[in-house]
């Protein structure tokens, strides 16, 4: 047998021609435009969404805070000591904290700084968010992720699953690290879990003569 | 297209041509599911950013 006459397509596919990987080429460099164009995009996008949970979350969760306080005129009194007055307090505790660290990253340039403020905002902003989400859905007997969605137009575990794989995707190192704090939170406590625990604090009244 | 007839049809219609293009399905499923999210703005450009993608590839071949 000659391997000479052999048909050339076998050769072609070990050895493509300079026309095919001229266009491989080409093609790839046109995939890598459109995709640093949706990278710049996606960070637009999950900045947006990143500026809500930080700001507007617990933003919202103070109004809540506000209103509640406004409510119980004795609120320095003894009533305070009731469990769903201490998660009150608990709630707007950690939104006073993260707007001061928010104060601290409006006014530090150092990067590994910023880097712990942002984790340090970002586990903060979860446990106002499900404190917050979860008092809600006990005033109005509803679930918490409906409330999320109602309040905030948004699933919360669809969009962390979104923000990690975003990170992962196009290497963002600087969302990564928050993102696993958040994961590993909700792994270990689970969504229904802090939830329940919430309730339950909630609804448990301690006798303030104890 | 203008943004009042973009539908998510529409760019699952274009994922699934990119894709056959030879584009990353992972990344382009991704913005599938980010797509209720977005903005009117950013589905624009984002669409029109697919279809750019789409038509360059295809005057490769």
């Amino acid at each position: 047998m000659n391997f000479d006459e052999l048909p050339t397509e076998k050769k072609q596919t070990e050895e493509p021609s300079s026309e095919i990987v001229e266009t491989n080429e080409a093609k790839k460099k046109v995939m890598e435009k459109a995709r640093k164009e949706r990278l710049t995009m996606g960070k637009v996008v999950f900045h947006g969404l990143a500026s809500l949970a930080i700001s507007g979350i617990p933003f919202v969760g103070s109004i809540k805070m506000g209103k509640e306080i406004a409510k119980n005129k004795n609120i320095w009194g003894k009533e305070l000591f009731t469990r769903d007055k201490v998660v009150r307090g608990v709630i707007i505790s950690s939104n006073l904290i993260c707007y001061i660290l928010l104060g601290f990253r409006l006014g530090s340039e150092d990067s590994e700084v910023n880097k712990e403020i942002y984790l340090l905002m970002g586990e903060l902003t979860l446990f106002a968010f499900w404190l917050t989400a979860a008092q809600e859905s006990i005033e109005t007997k509803r679930g918490a992720q409906e409330v999320i969605k109602e309040k905030f137009q948004l699933d919360f575990p669809q969009f962390i699953k979104n923000m990690q794989q975003f990170a992962e995707k196009y290497n963002v190192e600087s969302l990564k690290e928050p993102l696993s704090v958040c994961e590993k939170i909700i792994k270990e406590y689970g969504h229904d879990t802090i939830v329940n625990l919430i309730i339950r604090a909630n609804e448990m009244r301690l006798d303030d003569n104890k | 297209m203008t943004i009042n007839n973009i539908s998510k049809e529409y760019l699952e219609k274009l994922i699934a041509e990119l894709v056959k293009a030879g584009e990353d399905k992972i990344e382009l499923s991704m913005w599938l599911d980010l797509y209720d999210l977005l903005s009117p703005e950013e589905r624009e450009a984002l669409i029109s950013n697919l279809e750019k993608e789409l038509k360059d590839l295809q005057n490769l071949n």
